[in-house]
């Protein structure tokens, strides 16, 4: 155990190793859901430890240091974001119609005799997020969304960022938002009924 | 709008409160964005007195929104790790920002 660095006059040098004991993996987990880039995670956690060490004033006692250091990974994420976006490099893929529209029929209803109607959950948030594979389910869910579309959800439902602050980061109207919001929230939705409450009725 | 016949008003107005389940689906999406008029909140309701699998996928956007506020990430031993070259690289990164 290194607890030493937490006596008075601590050793800067030990605290910044013992967080990247403590909370690498945790950090770069979270980065890497947003950015789906090893690379990226990597520097953005390195950003991370870095503008900490500068700003060991904000730090809230030991209990908080995970909270307050992914809450400046946060910021370092949705930079990367308006980077990326401002330089074009995340495309908008082509949502191909029939992605989250084949949940409906001519008649625009739930395809509910293709098994497309949503079924009952029988679950709280609660019991939800105790489960161990429902969290694996949800993180594969989220990854298979298209980028944008992911990056738009994940800093909506993920950091509870305004309307306004999501559209200037990724450079689209309201509208956009509120049309990819939707097909994210469709396509999750289906995702995770079929792959976590599927296997969990047959099993 | 102005251009519309009385008639054609009128359906289009019927219509609306007939909305197909794919309508009301991005309704109940957009209701977590932003408030919905007083037509789309009666539309909403209407269509959910007769539509079980709307219900539904309301209560599980709500429930969703829940526990992706609350998520944090996954910890299960395979979920993906800081690389050891990456950790090694992180440390001497920090060490020389305290030189």
């Amino acid at each position: 155990m290194i607890g030493e660095g937490q006596t008075a006059g601590s050793v800067p040098t030990i605290d910044a190793e013992r967080w990247l004991e403590e909370h690498g993996d945790c950090l770069y987990r979270y980065a890497l859901m947003r950015t789906r880039d090893s690379a990226v995670a990597e520097d953005l956690v390195q950003e991370t430890f870095l503008a900490a060490l500068k700003s060991k004033d904000g730090f809230l006692g030991k209990s908080g240091e995970r909270t307050w250091l992914i809450a400046i990974l946060k910021h370092k994420i949705i930079d990367h974001v308006r980077r990326v976006c401002r330089e074009r490099k995340l495309l908008d893929e082509q949502s191909r119609p029939g992605e989250s529209e084949e949940q409906f029929d001519e008649w625009r209803h739930w395809k509910i005799r293709d098994g497309f109607g949503p079924m009952e959950w029988g679950v709280d948030a609660q019991a939800l997020l105790e489960r161990k594979d429902f969290k694996a389910v949800l993180e594969r869910c989220l990854s298979a969304l298209p980028m944008r579309t992911a990056q738009a959800f994940m800093l909506r439902e993920m950091e509870d960022q305004s309307a306004e602050e999501i559209c200037k980061v990724l450079d689209i109207t309201p509208t956009n938002l509120w049309v990819m919001l939707h097909r994210a929230r469709l396509r999750l939705r289906r995702c995770i009924e079929i792959n976590w409450l599927g296997t969990k009725r047959e099993g | 709008m102005a251009n519309l016949s009385p008639t054609r008003r009128i359906s289009l107005w019927i219509s609306s409160l007939l909305p197909s389940c794919e309508d009301v689906a991005r309704l109940v999406s957009d209701s977590h964005e932003r408030p919905l008029g007083w037509q789309h909140r009666v539309t909403v309701r209407v269509h959910f007195a007769v539509c079980i699998w709307c219900r539904r996928y309301a209560r599980q956007l709500r429930l969703l929104s829940e526990v992706l506020r609350r998520h944090t990430p996954d910890t299960s031993p395979d979920s993906p790790h800081l690389p050891e070259a990456a950790r090694e690289r992180l440390k001497q990164a920090v060490r020389g920002a305290q030189e």
